[in-house]
């Protein structure tokens, strides 16, 4: 291996890092929570915004949570009146788009609480981006207000990444 | 010249005739405003319902059928007499459509509550089409959970295979090695049953609270017009 070689593997080497970075940072998650469910559900689910305003495609390829023994992306369908759900590899986040994880949709399912997880407590997610990078996300949890309680406050708060 | 007493004379009717001869015209005319309403009946019309909502004519006659509530009472046919009910079909182990439909639920049962001219109060039920797992016990956890007046219905198998069938409801395992066991397909309409314990109408997703509550009036207020 001559010097070249080595310089130019270093060079890349520092590139997909520096990718990885910028990649870790561009994804903007926000509105992350995670649904008010009876403390004995065996499974739940969280939803987000994620929006990508970089010039490139990110792809999350994994989920995971401290708080549950695994964590899946998932995506609700519905065809010919059946619902299913369809556990997803990986989640592409357009370059200058964003994905919606909503109810009836693209979700993530939280699987096995290690405890029971009641209104107002926050569940740490960490989504791991396809260049290596981790996301970590901070999701309330709150009732399912989809047309539920009127009046309630839809703005968006944007929640504090790390990366 | 004295008075005499008040005598019916030959030109006036004595009382009790004009009495009797009074009943029989009030007799006649109730009979023709009811033979002109047989035959000249004009029902009210039909009314228009959402796109998600789908009126079934005639309403399908359903067999009675053997389960049991989250109280671990028989839930059977009579249960759906003499009010209408909101049934969907779910399992406890969806994290996602079905938490997500009972919570549509609850907001439907708010918004029926607060109309004008208030429908009769309907019932909600959610069966389980996983009844190896949702024991009477676990869904009295999950189901008045979401409202403590819904009502979560399990049973045999075969008991909730049953009364699936008769409302068109499908419902599928699909195996996994997943840690949580396994996931189900299922139909994700909601069936509308009338208190005659009928299958009457259906309601398709996306649903639309205001929309479904606003059905549910008109569909309540006709069938009372009708009988
Ligand atoms: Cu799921």
């Amino acid at each position: 291996m001559n010097r070249h070689t080595r310089f130019a593997l270093a060079l890349s080497l520092l590139g997909s890092i520096w990718t990885a970075a910028v990649q870790a940072q561009d994804l903007k998650v926000s509105d992350a929570w995670v649904r008010e469910a009876p403390p004995t559900s065996a499974v739940n689910a969280a939803y987000m915004q994620i929006a990508n305003p970089g010039a490139k495609d990110i792809a999350i390829t994994g989920t995971s949570s401290p708080q549950f023994e695994t964590v899946e992306i998932h995506r609700t369908e519905i065809v010919d009146g059946m619902a299913r759900m369809l556990p997803q590899e990986r989640l592409v986040v357009p370059a200058g788009g964003s994905v919606t994880l909503a109810p009836n949709g693209l979700h993530l399912m939280l699987i096995q609480a290690k405890q029971p997880l009641h209104a107002g407590d926050h569940v740490e997610i960490n989504l791991e981006i396809e260049a290596g990078a981790a996301l970590k996300i901070d999701a309330e949890v709150r009732p399912d207000m989809s047309d539920g309680i009127e009046g309630m406050d839809h703005s968006q708060h944007m929640q504090h990444m790390q990366h | 010249m004295h008075l005499q007493p008040t005598r019916y004379s030959g030109k006036s009717l004595p009382f009790w005739l004009l009495g009797l001869l009074g009943l029989l015209g009030l007799a006649l005319i109730i009979a023709g405003a009811l033979l002109s309403q047989r035959v000249f009946y004009n029902p009210p019309p039909v009314p228009e319902m959402s796109p998600g909502t789908t009126r079934l004519e005639p309403p399908r006659v359903l067999q009675d059928f053997a389960a049991l509530d989250h109280r671990g009472r028989t839930f059977t046919l009579a249960q759906l007499r003499d009010h209408w009910t909101f049934m969907f079909f779910g399992y406890t182990h969806c994290p996602d459509i079905c938490p997500t439909t009972l919570s549509t639920l609850n907001a439907v049962a708010r918004k029926i509550a607060a109309l004008p001219n208030t429908p009769p109060t309907p019932q909600y039920v959610f069966v389980s089409i996983d009844p190896e797992r949702d024991t009477p016990e676990l869904l009295a956890k999950f189901v008045p959970y979401f409202n403590p007046d819904f009502i979560g219905v399990t049973g045999t198998p075969a008991a909730i295979d049953a009364l699936a069938k008769q409302l068109s409801v499908l419902y599928l395992k699909v195996e996994s090695e997943r840690p949580d066991g396994y996931l189900m397909d299922h139909s994700a309409a909601l069936l509308l049953i009338d208190p005659q314990g009928r299958l009457h109408a259906l309601m398709s997703p996306p649903f639309d609270t205001n929309l479904m509550a606003q059905d549910f009036q008109k569909l309540s207020h006709y069938y009372e017009a009708i009988q």
